[in-house]
């Protein structure tokens, strides 16, 4: 007798790996470089960036002039083949001075972006992590400082310190943890109930270990995202400062203080003025990309 | 709503205070006398008796009360470089300058946001929506003072239209005023945008078409309303925002604004003054923002008071 049911057929042996995984797992950091790699203004300030540091570090030592090197036989100069940029009044070459201002703008936007990320990480995690009376005091004064703008505090602290790069670097450092430490505490506030976190504390682990190698792991990418903006902040601060004539000191320059120096000869030798500003535009939108571009990378919910 | 107003009252009180306090001990950080500053051979008996004018030899608490007390009868200080300037007439005379302008930037930043916002939201994806939200992402990104010189070289500098410093007539204040709403106008077109957006999709916007509600005003009445309230609580970041920026714009356009006289006496390491406007600065904002949540709380019901 046949069976004519074909309920009963061979099954074709490719359907069996169906339910098998067949790519690699993808952990939350690689998912996020996936998702960073699609995002191609991103990439574009990535690649900027990387090509603003390489000038700034390498650009000055294949350079003729130094940056207080000064020729009063060419001043005011237009740009030429022998200064890229031109000369300011003092006959010094501008190539070289915009490129000194990215040193000092990139530096201070890493230091201050990592000295904040590391304070305001530890102030966050700890009030969100304790909570009660800790936490409404600690957040009371994250309040009393976010109530005012931060700049007046950098101004404040600057007069204090004196004008000169570190002090502008502590006044900032200072100043503007505050947006890291909230992100921090709200994310520590929401993960310290998981069951890791009370699987570590039955395991014998301190409450230290467990915010450090436990919490704040896991509240990494909101953190990133907050720290990634504040490099463009801190340079706009400087900026800010240097523009306004109380930051960075002459013969040093930055690029707002170059800036600053370039105001009286707008008409007459607006080049001084494009140079340094084209220089901060383009750096900060490329870093407001890569901000942007990590944001939807690690904080897919964001997204709008 | 009570207890919520007065908690922020509260607030808003211990953070002057608080400030006055690191205003004060800060600038008494700074080494030496007010006096021997600048002032070289100075004899010391009018050393003496300018110390004892000022208090400046009373003990580091007192002179603290003394100020503290000052500060509570409305007097701010005098200059100790001019000492016939007062901070008063100082922020008197150019607090209205300033304020004038920073309210004329709010409202263009405001009318002009809201609108783009709107406009982009609704023809998303058009050329429209493509270059606005551009711009906007070129103001946001831009500091100040680039827009600030890149304007002025252009309408001052090379087509002559605009007078380039002073505030004498309605002409004088077009640019100041452009250059400070317009990062503002960037950042509320596109909280506008994606708020209007997703309000868009809301049930009670489908119940109002269905119900044959013209289009105008499903969008101005239903969606803006809703859409609007992000852009309310951005209102005292923008206050904030706008009194840095009166720093640059005011220096650069030459305005005897209150910005203005600040930084020339942090250039003149002015202390009494620095002090005195940052603390006048502070009340100021502080009052912005408890007005600003407030307000928040009374149009938006869904806002909890007692948090």
């Amino acid at each position: 007798m046949q069976n004519t049911d074909n309920r009963y057929a061979r099954l074709d042996p490719s359907a069996l790996s169906a339910d098998e995984i067949s790519r690699p797992s993808v952990s939350y950091w690689q998912d996020a470089w996936r998702r960073f790699k699609r995002d191609k203004l991103a990439i574009f300030g990535l690649i900027v960036i990387a090509i603003v540091a390489l000038f700034a570090i390498f650009g000055p030592m294949l350079c003729p002039y130094g940056y207080e090197d000064a020729d009063f036989f060419h001043v005011n100069e237009a740009p030429s083949a022998a200064h890229w940029f031109g000369t300011d009044a003092l006959g010094r070459d501008l190539y070289v001075r915009v490129l000194y201002g990215a040193r000092i703008s990139l530096s201070i936007g890493i230091v201050a972006a990592a000295v904040n990320m590391v304070i305001g990480v530890l102030y966050g995690g700890i009030a969100g992590y304790f909570g009660g009376i800790v936490d409404n005091v600690m957040m009371r004064i994250v309040d009393i400082l976010i109530a005012l703008p931060s700049l007046l505090y950098t101004i404040l602290l600057m007069m204090v310190l004196g004008r000169n790069i570190q002090s502008i670097l502590i006044a900032l450092c200072l100043s503007s943890w505050v947006g890291t430490a909230r992100i921090t505490r709200s994310q520590v506030v929401t993960l310290k109930h998981q069951e890791y976190a009370l699987a570590g504390k039955l395991a014998g682990a301190s409450d230290f270990e467990i915010l450090v190698r436990h919490l704040l792991p896991n509240a990494m990418g909101p953190i990133i995202v907050s720290v990634m903006f504040l490099i463009p902040s801190a340079i706009f601060s400087e900026a800010f400062l240097s523009f306004l004539g109380i930051g960075i000191q002459k013969p040093m320059a930055s690029w707002g203080s170059l800036a600053n120096d370039a105001i009286p000869k707008l008409t007459s030798a607006p080049h001084q003025m494009f140079f340094p500003i084209a220089a901060i535009s383009l750096t900060m939108f490329s870093l407001n990309f890569i901000g942007d571009g990590l944001r939807d990378a690690l904080d897919p919910k964001l997204k709008k | 709503m009570g207890k919520y107003i007065f908690k922020r009252v509260i607030s808003g009180l211990v953070t002057i205070v608080i400030l006055i306090t690191c205003c004060f001990f800060l600038m008494h950080a700074v080494p030496g006398s007010p006096f021997s500053k600048g002032e070289q051979g100075v004899p010391p008996e009018v050393m003496q008796r300018l110390n004892e004018k000022y208090g400046l030899d009373l003990p580091l608490h007192e002179q603290y009360i003394r100020y503290m007390s000052n500060i509570l009868h409305g007097d701010l200080g005098i200059s100790y470089k001019n000492t016939t300037v007062q901070v008063n007439d100082l922020v008197g005379r150019g607090f209205p300058v300033s304020a004038r302008i920073g309210a004329l930037a709010v409202v263009v930043s405001l009318l002009i946001g809201v609108a783009l916002g709107i406009v982009s939201a609704v023809k998303r994806g058009s050329l429209f929506d493509g270059i606005a939200m551009v711009t906007a992402t070129i103001g946001v990104c831009v500091p100040l003072f680039v827009i600030s010189v890149l304007l002025l070289y252009l309408f001052a500098g090379v087509l002559k239209w605009l007078p380039t410093y002073g505030l004498s007539t309605w002409r004088h204040y077009i640019l100041p005023v452009t250059c400070l709403s317009f990062s503002p106008i960037a950042y509320i077109a596109r909280m506008t945008r994606s708020s209007m957006l997703e309000v868009m999709q809301q049930d009670y916007i489908r119940t109002a078409r269905a119900k044959g509600v013209s289009e105008f005003f499903v969008i101005c009445k239903h969606g803006l309303r809703n859409a609007i309230l992000p852009v309310v609580t951005y209102l005292g970041t923008l206050i904030a925002n706008l009194l840095t920026g009166s720093f640059i714009v005011e220096r650069l356009f030459a305005i005897p604004g209150l910005g203005k006289y600040f930084v020339d006496s942090i250039t003149a390491r002015d202390y009494n003054i620095i002090m005195g406007v940052t603390i006048f600065l502070g009340i100021f904002v502080v009052t912005c923002n408890l007005i600003v949540d407030v307000a928040y709380g009374i149009i938006d019901p869904r806002v909890k008071m007692d948090e």
